[in-house]
């Protein structure tokens, strides 16, 4: 059996790839899937964004029946997004690396997902039973892993049917990707077939070009709640670094010489993430990525030798001082060349001879 | 049909040497009154002079500019400006005199809320050099741009409004800088001077030069001349005729001459192309802008994230040189023709991620970049000038043909529904 690539594991690839499926992306002529881009096949069928990681509370009744009933649950859960058709279809999508059983801690959560996913809890996401027309729970993952899941999801509806609950129904779609395909594969089941109306059966969703790593631009670029590897955790967190850099460079580029720039942590992370940074509900993860952020601005502000570079005392703001042309110049220049890698100001290159005007 | 190898802008010694009444100093006008006299007085000599085949000054020649970053351009203009070490005198709301330190240069006059056009009587290699300056440096202005996919929605313009019968003239600039072995020849941008084109330079891998014909014959032949010669598709510059005589030629990076024998009707058509242009602007970041936003039934709680990517889609994909050096001279260099910054992550031998920067405007935009095409993100509140740019630089330098999509919606479209806009006499485009 031929090996799976192995960034088909990666929750954070599932998460970036789910979100490009739902993108509004041209069919280029006389190509059945683009070599340039993702087949947005979610997109295809109506299906929008409706939220990223959003915190999902379960209603109070049914937190109190699942305490009542001796069910293990979570009273809120965090799904890695909420796919949306017409205001009126939802679906609870969530990313994993490989499958879990009844037994495992993971299964607390499935649980929750499992009864958010019925649409008597249109609460959960802020409308009226009569507002909502369908829900389900999606799981992504591993082809693999597709069967144990399905079975383990199978067990806790049951289980949970038996104590009186009303649940979702549920859908698993799995990831194919094989080394030296030369595209990835989504496997769509009957439930998934029902519910997001592509048809059952395999579907290439991202072309691979030989020798290639397979990831999309990623637009969430760093989550510190998901379970990484630790190369994958390096990728995303060089990505979020370029990004929180290319923040700061931005401001310093746009403002005139004179001025001094001041700009909360919390906004380069913000700048740094599309916005989603301000929705980060959970506080360890906010004060991590903050943590990342304020070791990236030190680090830049050792490459620059200056204190007109320099964070506030407790490190919540920084101040960029532009008081001359040759100082906002070479602050530029620092920037240009401050690597994410060696979180140092690579060596100044010589102007080429020829270089572009 | 005609090629040409020579424009009808003939500044010669011998011209010169003939009897020229010098204009009276710019900074004696008061009023728009006087500023639209003065202009409309020094056209029409220049046009009986370009008649004659004796033109003894320049030609009146705009530049378009895109004013970035504020909504009130009227109002900080100066502010603006004054970072390029220019100097600003209001004449009224919207008009003004513009200066160097030791030089006028013309009068800018605030079109719309995105766009100022700068009116200059300057030779046009001084002015052209003066434009370059500038925008750059300045992340608040930016040329106009106009790619050959935006000019090939315009030529389809001038086919309808204007008879058979008129002469326009099309001008094609295409070179494959990337090509390995011309790397690093040292050439500067391409030059999309009429100078430049003058040359007829008929180079490998280079491709520029300028045909003149009446529409009627044009229209019927433009299309299937560009089925065998990809950079026809590469359209530099567009002759739009005047209603009467002569016309206006509109060059890529925003510049206009006045060829036509009155300067109201240059500055309506300035008018006309910089309200097409601000739709164009708005169309693409309504569309383009990636934010995570709250859903509406639920602040602050769901964010949902909303945007369109841009897809540039290369009709034959780069060869590996090519792209390596594509890679390399836009990333490596400070100073490179596509005016971006960013450290490529490499995921295969024709795969990289920028999480970059337009490094003329400051402002991010991310970007795959492969053998096949290219895929950007712009976060919200990067300007929609940054695509433009990007298109006519695709076509300036990597492919002609390239097909370009905002989302699901083709380049061309947007452009067509900016032109809508822009007929319909508003700047506000219907979605």
């Amino acid at each position: 059996m031929a090996q799976m690539n192995p960034v088909v594991r990666d929750p954070l690839f599932q998460l970036n790839l789910v979100l490009w499926l739902a993108q509004p992306l041209p069919k280029i002529e006389g190509q059945p899937l683009s070599v340039l881009s993702p087949n947005p096949i979610l997109h295809q069928h109506g299906f929008r964004v409706y939220a990223v990681a959003p915190k999902l509370l379960l209603p109070e009744r049914l937190v109190l029946k699942a305490r009542q009933s001796g069910i293990p649950i979570q009273p809120s859960g965090r799904p890695d997004v909420v796919l949306q058709k017409q205001n009126r279809a939802f679906s609870l999508v969530e990313c994993k690396a490989s499958s879990f059983k009844p037994a495992d801690s993971a299964s607390k959560q499935a649980r929750t997902f499992l009864l958010m996913a019925h649409k008597d809890s249109a609460e959960v996401f802020g409308m009226l039973p009569q507002q909502v027309s369908d829900t389900a729970l999606a799981y992504l993952l591993p082809e693999p892993h597709r069967k144990e899941l399905q079975q383990t999801l199978s067990e806790l509806e049951v289980e949970l049917r038996q104590k009186g609950f009303r649940t979702g129904s549920f859908t698993i779609l799995g990831l194919n990707l094989q080394q030296q395909s030369s595209e990835l594969r989504l496997i769509v089941d009957k439930e998934g077939h029902k519910f997001f109306g592509i048809p059952q059966g395999t579907h290439p969703v991202l072309p691979i070009q030989p020798d290639t790593d397979p990831r999309p631009l990623y637009f969430i670029p760093y989550d510190p709640d998901v379970d990484q590897s630790q190369e994958e955790r390096q990728f995303c967190r060089r990505i979020l670094c370029e990004r929180i850099l290319g923040a700061i460079l931005g401001r310093v580029g746009r403002t005139k010489t004179g001025s001094t720039i001041t700009v909360s942590i919390d906004e380069l992370l913000s700048d740094a993430t599309l916005g989603m940074f301000r929705l980060w509900r959970n506080r360890d993860s906010a004060k991590h990525l903050r943590d990342i952020c304020r070791k990236i601005v030190r680090s830049i502000g050792a490459a620059t030798h200056d204190t007109r570079f320099a964070p506030d005392g407790q490190s919540r703001t920084l101040s960029i001082n532009l008081t001359d042309t040759e100082w906002h110049e070479q602050l530029l220049r620092v920037l240009e060349r401050f690597s994410c890698e060696s979180m140092s100001a690579s060596p100044e290159q010589q102007p080429e001879l020829f270089e572009e005007e | 049909m005609v090629y040409n190898t020579r424009a009808g802008d003939q500044n010669s010694t011998t011209a010169r040497e003939a009897k020229i009444v010098t204009p009276r100093p710019l900074e004696q006008l008061e009023t728009r009154a006087e500023v639209i006299g003065y202009f409309e007085e020094y056209m029409m000599q220049r046009y009986d002079e370009l008649s004659e085949m004796r033109l003894r000054r320049p030609l009146i020649k705009s530049q378009l500019l895109e004013v970035n970053g504020d909504s009130n351009p009227s109002a900080s203009i100066q502010n603006i400006f004054s970072r390029s070490a220019v100097r600003v005198k209001r004449i009224d709301e919207t008009m003004f005199l513009v200066a160097d330190t030791d030089k006028e240069i013309g009068v800018a006059e605030v079109l719309n809320d995105r766009i100022v056009a700068v009116y200059s009587a300057l030779e046009r290699s001084e002015f052209y050099r003066w434009s370059r300056r500038i925008a750059e440096g300045n992340p608040e202005l930016d040329h106009v741009w106009f790619s050959g996919l935006t000019f090939s929605v315009l030529w389809d313009l001038v086919t309808q409004i204007h008879p058979p019968h008129r002469f326009t003239q099309i001008a094609f600039t295409h070179e494959s800088v990337f090509d390995i072995d011309d790397a690093d020849s040292g050439e500067d941008e391409v030059s999309l001077d009429e100078e430049a084109q003058d040359t007829e330079v008929a180079e490998r891998r280079s491709a520029k030069f300028r045909l003149t014909d009446r529409i009627g014959v044009l229209k019927g032949k433009l299309a299937q001349m560009q089925e065998i010669y990809a950079p026809l598709h590469a359209i530099s510059q567009l002759r739009f005729p005047a209603p009467d005589r002569g016309g206006h030629d509109i060059y890529a990076d925003g510049r206009v001459t006045n060829r036509s024998d009155t300067f109201t009707g240059h500055r309506s058509h300035l008018v006309f192309l910089s309200q097409i242009y601000a739709n164009m602007l708005r169309l693409t970041e309504d569309y383009a802008w990636y934010s995570v936003e709250d859903s509406v039934e639920s602040e602050g709680v769901y964010g949902r994230i909303v945007g369109a990517p841009v897809v540039m889609h290369f009709r034959e994909p780069l060869e590996q040189t090519v792209f390596d050096q594509w890679i390399k001279s836009t990333f490596e260099r400070r100073k490179n023709r596509f005016r971006l910054w960013g450290r490529p992550i490499r995921l295969g031998p024709t795969k990289a991620h920028v999480y970059g920067l337009d490094r003329h405007l400051w402002q991010p935009i991310f970007l795959e970049l492969t053998a096949c095409g290219l895929t950007a993100i712009l976060p919200k509140g990067t300007c929609g000038n940054t695509v433009h740019r990007l298109v006519a630089n695709v076509q300036l330098y990597l492919d002609p043909r390239v097909q370009v999509y905002v989302g699901e919606k083709s380049y061309k479209d947007l452009v067509r529904q900016a032109i809508d806009g822009g007929m319909n006499g508003s700047n506000e485009p219907s979605r």
